[in-house]
């Protein structure tokens, strides 16, 4: 039986392991060259030295400026920003032509056989109706693409094309861009830890508006779980930097764990993999950042690099001091508000490849 | 005679044409264990080696999945080997029966890409609990899984002991709370060899009370038992490798197919080579770290006869299927009798004579039982400890458990025991969990499985690093024991001599070496603090149990080559102080002096009881005496009295010193049996010397112990009734 006399330093034992204890080198960004914001290791001491002389005394709710939201689950912190955004997006009729094109979405139908089609000058799948073998197959998909059944389409291209393919960009065509939710989180870790902050973005009319839910404390993680679930309907698609690996997984994940309802599978538009397949050689690596540098122009002054985002959360839980939020909060929100712009970026480029 | 029932009411449909068209008759246990879970009963089978206790758990579940379409089983092995095997059997019966049960194994070895339809579609699933550890935080990806579990089978119960067996008593705690969660509460079936305490342990391990199956239907064929004492005349001493040897030539030799077991990996391969120097036919060795085509077959020849005889370490122990053998010889006792059965079951499956040979080391447990059979045939089996009350232990399951979901402090009273929401209280202290509206949530950054081990007390880590690559990562403890300075190391069958223990950097640097010498590294321990939680009188003294801190000093170790001691080296690390479970019994200061009257020394009496005692335990727990630690003082720091202590050997306690409270008398008069009837004259390795005894066995007293154990049992138990002034004193 335990005995709390004898047997000490159980917590202790754990405090160590559990608790982010960033040493200096593990402050280095394990990839050199893209943090023009952080230039050693140091600075992300001092900013946050700064950060917390600056807020020193102030509240959550003094810093940012929000309002409390209620849910069935409790209540949290949301934070809106808005600026303006005229998304720029071909019509539909592209993403038929598209389908109609690739004559590989038919079974049978691999690079080879394609090849030849395109050499005897079939190039469109109406071409093959008529066709003995794939004439069957091809009337389904030319019917389909006819009576835009896009959610037939987008789960057959699942099982015949691999998840870069420019397809499924021209498939988030047919959401209506009211219905594209931008979506990023922050979290305590890779996995089975809280999610800290929620962050969507959603195009209304000529702007993009921005919804940060902010956990003041680990308690209102589900009712910021819920509030981001309310805003995830049927009719919805995310669109995402890796979220069909890691962000979404982990909402899942975390709304499992408090037992909260969540959608299955929404539509999802994963712009990593396309930024892969468009801009690899481009680039030395497809982070967030890099993809900003080169393709939008736009370098983070004074980011805080994700790796670190825990240790600042901890700093901010342990001492209840605002500060170290503040980057956090602000880098959640540059990686919502550039998602928009990139998308645009790798629409243009799946249309007009030589751009 | 095999005796057989037919289940009432009958078998589902297709299990019944099952049954009939392989000819299958059901054994009265087995249609117990059926006739219990219809009747929503959790069961813990304990019938012998190779009564069929596979067939046992699959024909109800096999009969559950059918009438229930939905419901889905989990089958835990403690290796994954076994997993392997069991896998076999569980597919070609659901292929007959449920052929959309899909049974499949889900463990570290299982593709990335066949992960997800397992979870989603297997309706049998097959894993270890060091998987289960690391998959029970994704419950919502096996969402499914969870909310259909109708059956959880945990096969070789047995094997739960010590610490790895407090860890998983709780992890099966952490997966229970996860089913409920999803509304499930499946019926729980254990299989394990026989055991001595085998409802109080499933209560322990798994929270449930069960309903124990111990007599079995099955037939068992004439054996003849054979107890060889190769150390009997004293003046005509063999080795127990030497005489196994000969022993196994002549098995070989009159054509009977035999498997020879050792107590080491290092002995298998000795033992075989010499057995095989004298023998035409090679004579392989079979142990784990063998690449597993190389391991299959030794298994296919053994199977098929092409090899006549083979020397193995536990590993072909239980599960492999192996056919039956004629012969099996035991090279040393396997340290349980438990133990000593599962190997000797490797002869004779069918009703042919077989032969099972133990042949006695000179350790005092194998000399007992050679001088007593009637104790080593007619004794209950061992009981197994474990305790999941560890706080060091638990304190890390309750992160991981509330990793998994909200932990709130009725789930902590619920499914992890009294002391829990304390402990959940100074982790939310400490940082590590957060106090929500929900419960306490896991807010480190750290991945709870990851940073929790299931083995081990989470104590401090060291890296033993050789070459610059990492071998292995172990607790200081054990690094204390097996890998100090100058120690000889075993890593997955390679040898390493340890160069340097850093316990600054935590690390400790090691050569990988082929050596012909072994190292045993000497300790004596020291209780620092000690709390009493309760008492007793009985045997004459006034026995206790409670919490103690314990510092262990490591002075020396003894360099051995084939067994013989060739050096002894001093070493100088610091003292391990840890907080612990003991018993302790003591005497008083008059008891002593009319010992030393009587010519003997009280110290080396009680210094000597102090080893046998200890050498002993594993008698009636389910432990090595290398778990053990023990002190024995004339006057104790505490009471000022002489006293005897013996304690776990591990941080927190492994339940063993508490088993061995409450089984003292036993085990005293079996100390007692051991120390009159060693026919040595003052001492030997067989009785009262200690092979890890920190003050080289000195002193020791043969005569007072034997003369001072005599007078306890004499004695006797008596109850608390008798002596009332004794059991009111309580220390606290």
């Amino acid at each position: 039986m335990y005995d709390r006399k004898l047997i000490t330093g159980i917590a202790d034992r754990w405090a160590g392991e559990t608790a982010v204890t960033y040493g200096t080198n593990a402050c280095i960004p394990k990839q050199q060259g893209w943090f023009p914001g952080i230039p050693s290791p140091m600075t992300a001491h001092t900013m946050q030295h700064a950060l917390l002389a600056e807020y020193e005394g102030c509240t959550v709710e003094e810093a940012f400026d929000g309002h409390e939201i209620e849910t069935q689950q409790g209540t949290c912190y949301a934070i809106e920003t808005s600026e303006e955004l005229e998304l720029a997006r071909p019509d539909i009729p592209a993403l038929s032509d598209a389908i109609m094109q690739e004559l590989r979405l038919i079974p049978g139908i691999g690079k080879i056989t394609a090849e030849k089609f395109h050499q005897r000058g079939i190039q469109d799948i109406s071409d093959l109706i008529t066709h003995p073998r794939f004439g069957a197959d091809a009337r389904i998909i030319a019917d389909a693409a006819d009576e835009n059944d896009w959610t037939f389409l987008e789960a057959h291209c699942r099982r015949r094309c691999t998840a870069s393919d420019n397809l499924f960009l021209l498939f988030s065509l047919v959401t209506h861009p009211s219905d594209l939710l931008f979506f990023d989180i922050e979290t305590l870790g890779i996995f089975s830890r809280p999610v800290i902050l929620f962050g969507a973005g959603r195009i209304e009319g000529r702007s993009l508006k921005v919804t940060q839910y902010l956990l003041r404390n680990i308690g209102e993680e589900p009712a910021a779980i819920s509030a981001v679930m309310e805003e995830i309907t049927e009719n919805t698609r995310l669109v995402t930097y890796n979220g069909r690996a890691f962000d979404y997984p982990y909402l899942r994940d975390r709304a499992g764990y408090y037992g909260i309802p969540s959608v299955n599978d929404p539509a999802h538009t994963d712009l990593l993999h396309h930024v892969r397949r468009q801009w690899k050689r481009e680039m030395p690596d497809c982070r967030l950042g890099t993809v900003e540098g080169k393709i939008l122009g736009q370098y983070r002054k004074e980011d805080l690099p994700g790796s670190m985002v825990p240790w600042y959360y901890q700093t901010y839980r342990r001492t209840g001091n605002p500060g170290p939020l503040v980057p956090i909060i602000e880098h959640n929100r540059l990686d919502i508000t550039n998602l928009p712009l990139i998308y645009e970026r790798l629409l243009e480029g799946c249309l007009c490849p030589s751009h | 005679m095999a005796q057989f029932e037919e289940p009432d009411p009958p078998l589902e449909k297709h299990v019944g044409e099952y049954c009939r068209r392989n000819h299958l008759r059901l054994y009265t246990h087995q249609t117990a264990t059926r006739t219990a879970v219809h009747e929503g009963r959790d069961v813990m089978l304990v019938t012998p080696t190779a009564s069929g206790k596979t067939l046992a758990y699959l024909i109800p579940i096999m009969e559950g999945l059918r009438t229930d379409p939905t419901a889905r089983a989990l089958m835990l092995f403690p290796t994954k080997a076994l997993t392997r095997d069991q896998l076999k059997t569980a597919t070609s019966l659901s292929d007959a029966i449920v052929p959309d049960a899909k049974p499949a194994v889900y463990d570290g070895d299982t593709p990335k890409n066949r992960r997800k339809n397992i979870r989603e579609s297997s309706r049998i699933i097959l894993s270890n609990p060091h998987e289960l550890h690391h998959i029970l935080s994704w419950h919502s990806l096996w969402q499914g899984f969870w909310k259909n579990l109708r059956y959880l089978v945990i096969d070789e119960a047995h094997r739960y002991r010590g610490v790895a067996g407090s860890h998983a008593a709780l992890l099966f705690r952490r997966m229970l709370r996860v089913a409920a969660f999803y509304g499930s509460h499946p019926r729980i079936i254990l299989a394990s060899a026989t055991i001595g305490n085998p409802s109080p342990f499933a209560y322990t391990l798994t929270g449930r009370d069960v309903s124990v199956i111990h007599s079995s239907g099955a037939p068992e064929g004439p054996r003849s038992f054979l107890l060889y004492n190769p150390y009997f005349p004293p003046e005509q001493r063999d080795t127990t490798y030497r005489a196994a040897a000969s022993l196994m030539q002549y098995c070989v030799a009159q054509d009977l197919q035999t498997l020879t077991f050792t107590n080491s990996r290092k002995g298998a391969e000795t033992l075989a080579s010499m057995t095989g120097r004298h023998h035409s036919e090679k004579i392989p060795a079979y142990r784990a770290g063998y690449l597993p085509g190389d391991r299959r077959k030794l298994e296919q020849g053994l199977k098929s006869g092409s090899f006549r005889g083979i020397v193995s370490t536990d590993a072909l122990e239980v599960g492999i299927d192996i056919g039956s053998l004629d012969s099996v010889i035991m090279a040393g006792f396997p340290g349980s009798r438990n133990a000593t059965w599962q190997r000797s079951g490797r002869a004779g499956r069918t009703t042919r004579h077989a032969l099972s040979v133990l042949v006695a080391s000179e350790n005092p447990l194998d000399q007992y039982y050679m001088h007593h059979p009637e104790a080593f045939f007619g004794r209950p089996a061992e009981n197994v400890a474990i305790s999941p009350e560890n706080p060091y232990i638990l304190a890390g399951h309750l992160l991981c458990a509330a990793a998994e979901l909200p932990l709130t402090g009725e789930d902590c009273s619920i499914w992890f025991g009294p002391s829990a929401s304390g402990i959940a209280e100074e982790l939310i202290q400490g940082g590590a969990l957060t106090h929500t509206r929900r419960g306490a949530v896991y807010s480190g950054s750290a991945r709870p499985a990851e940073i929790v081990r299931i083995s081990g007390t989470g104590g401090k880590q060291l890296k033993i690093i050789s070459d610059g690559k990492l071998i292995e990562t172990i607790e200081i403890g054990q690094a204390y024991r097996e890998a100090h300075p100058g120690a000889v190391f075993l890593h997955a069958g390679d040898t390493y001599l340890i160069r340097t223990l850093d316990l600054e950097t935590g690390i400790i640097r090691a050569d990988r070496t082929k050596v012909d010498f072994q190292t045993t590294v000497h300790s004596s321990g020291q209780p620092e603090s000690v709390v009493e939680s309760k008492n007793t009188r009985t045997y004459g003294c006034r026995l206790s149990f409670g919490n103690v801190v314990v510092s262990e000093h490591y002075p020396f170790y003894q360099v051995k080559r084939y067994g013989k001691p060739v050096s002894t080296e001093p070493l100088s690390l610091p003292s391990l102080k840890f907080a612990t479970e003991a018993f302790w019994f003591s005497f008083t200061p008059e008891e002593m002096k009319a010992l030393e009257q009587a010519g003997f020394d009280p110290a080396g009496t009680l210094h000597a009881i102090e080893h046998a005692l200890i050498a002993m335990m594993p008698a009636e727990v389910l432990c090595d005496r290398q778990d053990l630690g023990g002190f024995s003082t004339l006057c104790a720091a505490d009471t000022g009295m002489p006293t005897i202590m013996v304690y776990d050997g591990y941080e927190g306690g492994a339940g063993l010193a508490a088993t061995g409270f409450n089984r003292f008398e036993e085990i005293l008069r079996m100390t007692h049996e051991l120390i009159t009837e060693c026919p040595c004259e003052s001492g030997c390795p067989s009785c009262i010397f200690s092979p890890k005894c920190g003050s080289m066995n000195q002193p020791l007293d043969k005569a007072g112990a034997a003369t001072l154990l005599g007078m306890m049992c004499r004695a006797g138990k008596i109850s608390a009734d008798d002596e009332p002034s004794f059991t009111c004193d309580n220390a606290e």
